[in-house]
């Protein structure tokens, strides 16, 4: 059976991923053996997985992909969708940080500690943040530093610190430093107040300082520095104390109170409800993507039915809003951020280490719901390659026409000129029929606004 | 009032001992070592706070099962850390 090594996984020696026809393993290597044996004889494992904070795997007898470094091969759960920091709400990333430092104090209880906090390893699974790397583990030695604290603040605390006190947006860094934010990029664009909070003080603008004074430092006995027990214990304590005061409180925007300032009337809005459901029922798609998703009203629809729904929008109150919902109980909503104008490109080595947008679909049906005046007015982009778009992501497609006539067009319209003379209905059903067959089309009582079914064309 | 003396103490020695640095910065990067010797200096300070809060919570501990409130052992400090919930 053929095995596709996953391109993001080479950095850490002690294993790999790949994939294979009937799902995705793991190679641990020889190297990795003894940490290995303890956290599983150690109960950590059983503790983490209960605990909902580490992704469960079974040992399996499957061939592995370099046979004389395999010391075993896992099969770790399937994870519906791979999201990246740059995607998350701040809520999100302060879960995940949260979730890195609730493992790392357990895995001290078990005579373990993380070698690794990487965002990356964190994934977000029925709503709850994910550590999905199984080989994140070594034997703690008393003594020793943690060994992750600089990724965990470049990762973890600086972006977060940025999101809070700077600007909301500054996560978006993460997409440019695939490590972390540097930490004397952080303390630059960090306001002074920030260092009057003492945890903000030492772990990004003392710990930026020693940095540099260090960087040309090769010398061993620095490394040879001992950190008892308690101190190393008072580090990770400070750090979650630091990430739980910082707080975000969204102010209003464009978007996070869409639905109490659109125009629709509550019957166009249970006409549409109606329509999407009755074409889920049709259809019966195992996955949904709902692009400019809003606070995830529509998403809901699909996650009722049990189908994971990854829920995109552009704006980070809307994102935020819709997470602290799925937090509440909707797991099978995943909220993202996610510009479509300009979707997550493939970064870092060979710009393979983490997937595009597209490099992650496509998937079964796609929610376009008063989205395409946005793209073909707001982005001046013609019809013919909005179709071509949901035709690299979706098998369906459930979108919505919202003519020139209608207000929230007008409302564009009022300050540009308008060069749309294809926008029209009859230009958007002939241009999407070139890449999809259209199945049904229901006019939305009380609108001027169209709902269509659609099923990619065979090629 | 000691706890605060003592971290005064770790704070003005920590700035200190950063000032005795150059304040150059080269092209190359061993961030690791800068890292490990910022844990090494906070790592008292930090230490001390938890060994206080620590302490702290055993004497609650002890008051609230001597007034009959609060029999369970998770209040204390020798208890392994129960991490909680991040998603609460």
């Amino acid at each position: 059976m053929p095995s596709q090594v996953v391109p993001g996984s080479f950095r850490d020696p002690s294993g790999f991923l790949f994939f294979r026809d009937d799902g995705i393993y793991r190679q641990i290597n020889h190297g990795y053996q003894e940490n290995y044996d303890l956290l599983m004889s150690s109960r950590l494992y059983s503790t983490l997985v209960d605990a909902g904070l580490l992704i469960p795997h079974e040992e399996v007898e499957a061939a592995p992909v370099v046979t004389e470094q395999a010391y075993k091969i896992i099969k770790p759960q399937l994870i519906d969708f791979i999201s990246y920091p740059y995607e998350w709400s701040f809520s999100q990333l302060k879960d995940a940080a949260l979730a890195t430092l609730a493992i790392q104090k357990w895995a001290i209880d078990f005579g373990m500690t993380l070698k690794d906090a990487s965002a990356y390893n964190i994934q977000f699974v029925e709503g709850r943040p994910l550590l999905i790397d199984t080989l994140s583990f070594e034997r703690y030695e008393e003594g020793r530093p943690w060994v992750a604290y600089r990724q965990f603040c470049q990762h973890f605390l600086a972006p977060l610190t940025l999101m809070a006190y700077s600007h909301i947006n500054l996560n978006q860094l993460l997409r440019v430093y695939i490590d972390g934010i540097p930490l004397d990029l952080a303390s630059a664009l960090l306001p002074v107040r920030t260092r009057f909070r003492f945890s903000l003080l030492t772990h990004l603008h003392m710990h930026s300082r020693s940095q540099e004074r260090h960087a040309d430092s090769h010398d061993g006995k620095a490394r040879s520095a001992k950190l008892g027990k308690t101190a190393f214990l008072g580090i990770i304590n400070n750090l979650e104390s630091a990430i739980r005061k910082l707080e975000w409180r969204p102010g209003k925007t464009e978007w996070g109170d869409y639905y109490e300032s659109t125009n629709y009337t509550s019957d166009s809005h249970k006409h549409k409800v109606e329509a999407i459901v009755g074409f889920l029922d049709r259809l019966k798609p195992r996955k949904i993507w709902d692009l400019g998703a809003n606070t995830g009203l529509f998403s809901r629809l699909g996650a009722d039915r049990g189908i994971p729904t990854v829920s995109f929008d552009i704006d980070p109150v809307a994102v935020e809003k819709n997470y602290l919902n799925v937090k509440k109980g909707d797991k099978l909503v995943l909220p993202l951020l996610l510009d479509l104008s300009n979707p997550s490109p493939g970064i870092g080595w060979k710009n393979e280490e983490r997937m595009s947008l597209l490099d992650r679909g496509p998937t079964d049906m796609a929610f376009a719901l008063a989205l395409i005046h946005h793209l073909a007015i707001s982005n001046n982009l013609p019809l013919v390659r909005i179709a071509d778009f949901f035709d690299h992501i979706c098998e369906s497609l459930v979108i919505e026409f919202v003519p020139k006539t209608d207000s929230q067009v007008k409302r564009l319209l009022t300050t540009r000129e308008d060069i749309f003379p294809d926008y029209t209905q009859e230009a958007f059903e002939k241009v999407f029929s070139e890449y999809f067959t259209i199945q049904d089309a229901v006019a939305l009582d009380g609108s001027e606004r169209t709902l269509y079914l659609m099923v990619k064309r065979q090629a | 009032m000691r706890a605060i003396r003592k971290f005064s103490k770790y704070l003005v020695l920590t700035l200190f001992v950063l000032s005795l640095f150059p304040s150059v910065a080269f092209a190359y990067l061993d961030p690791g070592t800068g890292s490990y010797l910022m844990q090494v200096l906070i790592g008292g300070v930090m230490g001390g706070m938890f060994a206080v809060s620590m302490f702290w919570r055993r004497i609650v501990a002890f008051f609230s099962n001597l007034f009959g409130r609060g029999t369970s052992k998770d209040n204390l400090a020798d208890e392994p850390s129960k991490p909680s919930d991040p998603s609460e």
